[in-house]
C-alpha cells in the first residue's frame, strides 16, 4: 500500500512540476518530463511491473492538459513498449548501448510520439496531424536542441526515480520476509 | 494457450490502446470534469509552489543575464528621457484627440471594466500555446466565456472551463479557439483562430474587404462576452485562403505568451 501511495504521489509530482515549473523555466523550448519519466521507469523496474503505473501517469497527464482522457495514455504505454521491446535486444544494462537506445528514443521518438498525441487528440485528423508536422519538423534547430536538453534531463529523472524504486524494493522485500 | 497470449507486453499494449482508443472516440463529455476539477483541487499547493519558484528562477536567471546591459541602458535611458520630456508637452494635446476617437471607435478603457487579477499557476505541457491554468475559479466569480486580457486591453484568450479555485483560459493562438473580429482601420470583418505554425490567423473575410499589413485587429461587438475594442494583434501577412472564397491574414500578437505571468480576466463592464 505504501508503495502504490509513494508512486501515485511521484506521479502527481512530475507532472504539477512539468505544468507550473518546467513550462515557464524552459522558455519557447518544448522540454518535457513526463515521457523521460516513462522511459526511466521502463528502464528501471521493466515494463511487466510499471505499465499500470504508466497508464495512470498518462490519464494524469491527460487530467493536467485538458486533453481527451486516453490521448497521452496510448503515447506513453506504446513508447513504454517500444523502449522495453528495444532494451531487452540491445541489453540496456550495458552503458553503452543503453545511451543510445535512450538517446535514439529522445531524438527519433518525441517529435512522432507528438504527433501520435496530436492524431488521437485531433479526431484522427491526418490534416490536423500534417499541419502540425510540418510546424515541428521545420526547426531542426529546436529539435535538436530540445534533443540535447532532454538528454541532459534525464539523468536526474533516471537516478530519482531508481532510488524511489530501490526503497520500493526494500521494503517489499521486507514485508516478504516478515510475512 | 490463452494465458500465454494474456501474459505478453504486447497483448496488455493492444488492450490498454484498445480500450483508450474506445474512451477518445466514445468521448464520454463531462465524465473526467469531475475528476479533473478534484485532481487540480488536490494539487493546489503544490502548483501554486512551484509556479511561485518558477518565477523567481525565471527572473533571478533574466536580471542575471541583463547585468552587463545596465550601463548601456543607463545611458540611453537619460537620452530618452530628455526626449520624452520634448514629447510631453505635444503629448497632451494628442491625448485629448486621442479620447475623441476613442468614442468614435468604441474601444474601451480599462477604467470601464469590472477585472479580477490572476496568477498564472499552470502552463500547456506540450508547449503548443493552448492555455494557461489561472489561480481564480468559481469562488472569485469566474465564468465560461469571460475574456482574459493583459496590459491595457489586449486580448489573450477567454475562459474554457472554471473550477472552484481554478480556470482554464484557452488562448487565442490555440487552433479550438474562435473570437469575432475586425480591422481597426479598414473595418474588415473575421474569425481569429489559432494555427499550428502560424500562431493566429484572421479568416473569413470576404474577398472584397481591404486587409492592410500592419492594421490592428480588435475584437468586434459580434462576440459573446467580450467586449468589443479588445485588442488581439497586428495584421502581418495577407494571403486568400485555399478556396479562394474568403481572404486570411497572419496576425502578431503584440506579447509575448511564454513570458506572461499575470492576467486580467473581464467580469463585466462597470
Amino acid at each position: 500500500m505504501r508503495s502504490f501511495f509513494i508512486r501515485l504521489a511521484i506521479i502527481i509530482m512530475i507532472v504539477s512540476f512539468q505544468g507550473s515549473f518546467v513550462s515557464l523555466v524552459s522558455g519557447n523550448l518544448n522540454i518535457n518530463l513526463i515521457p523521460l519519466a516513462v522511459l526511466a521507469w521502463v528502464a528501471i523496474a521493466g515494463f511487466e511491473k510499471i505499465w499500470p503505473w504508466i497508464v495512470t501517469l498518462g490519464i494524469f497527464s491527460d487530467l493536467f492538459s485538458f486533453e481527451k482522457v486516453g490521448v497521452n495514455v496510448i503515447s506513453f504505454i506504446f513508447l513504454a513498449y517500444l523502449m522495453s521491446f528495444f532494451s531487452r535486444r540491445f541489453l540496456i544494462e550495458k552503458k553503452l548501448a543503453g545511451m543510445i537506445v535512450i538517446t535514439f528514443f529522445i531524438f527519433a521518438g518525441f517529435p512522432f510520439l507528438d504527433l501520435g498525441r496530436i492524431f488521437f487528440r485531433e479526431n484522427f485528423s491526418i490534416y490536423e496531424t500534417y499541419l502540425m508536422a510540418k510546424n515541428d519538423f521545420s526547426a531542426w534547430n529546436d529539435i535538436l536542441l530540445q534533443g540535447a536538453v532532454n538528454i541532459l534531463l534525464f539523468y536526474p529523472v533516471y537516478v530519482l526515480l531508481n532510488k524511489v524504486e530501490r526503497n520500493i524494493e526494500k521494503y517489499e522485500n521486507k514485508i516478504k520476509v516478515f510475512s | 494457450m490463452l494465458k500465454k497470449i494474456r501474459s505478453r507486453k504486447i497483448f496488455k499494449t493492444a488492450v490498454v490502446i484498445a480500450i483508450f482508443v474506445f474512451l477518445i472516440i466514445l468521448n464520454p463529455l463531462g465524465f473526467f470534469n469531475g475528476i479533473r476539477g478534484a485532481v487540480f483541487g488536490a494539487v493546489y499547493p503544490f502548483q501554486k509552489i512551484f509556479s511561485v519558484s518558477a518565477e523567481k528562477i525565471h527572473s533571478f536567471g533574466s536580471s542575471i543575464s541583463s547585468i552587463g546591459k545596465y550601463k548601456q541602458e543607463n545611458e540611453s535611458l537619460i537620452r530618452e528621457n530628455l526626449r520624452l520630456r520634448a514629447e510631453t508637452a505635444n503629448l497632451k494635446d494628442v491625448a485629448k484627440e486621442n479620447d475623441e476617437l476613442r468614442k468614435q471607435l468604441e474601444i474601451l478603457p480599462k477604467e470601464k471594466f469590472d477585472m479580477i487579477s490572476s496568477n498564472i499557476i499552470g502552463r500547456d505541457l506540450h508547449k503548443e500555446s493552448n492555455y494557461f491554468v489561472i489561480d481564480k475559479g468559481s469562488k472569485d466569480g469566474i465564468k465560461e466565456g469571460m475574456p482574459a486580457i493583459v496590459n491595457e486591453g489586449i486580448l489573450i484568450g477567454k475562459i474554457e472551463e472554471v473550477f472552484y479555485t481554478h480556470s482554464k483560459v484557452l488562448l487565442v493562438t490555440s487552433p479550438n479557439s474562435n473570437i469575432n473580429a475586425v480591422t481597426l482601420e479598414t473595418g474588415s470583418i473575421g474569425v481569429v483562430s489559432g494555427k499550428y505554425g502560424l500562431g493566429m490567423i484572421l479568416d473569413m473575410v470576404l474577398q472584397t474587404d481591404y486587409l492592410k499589413i500592419g492594421d490592428d485587429v480588435i475584437t468586434s461587438e459580434i462576440s459573446q462576452n467580450i467586449p468589443r475594442g479588445l485588442l488581439i494583434g497586428k495584421i502581418k501577412e495577407v494571403y486568400p485562403s485555399g478556396g479562394y472564397l474568403f481572404q486570411q491574414a497572419v496576425i502578431s500578437s503584440p506579447v509575448d505568451f511564454s513570458k506572461m505571468r499575470f492576467v486580467f480576466v473581464i467580469r463585466n463592464e462597470k
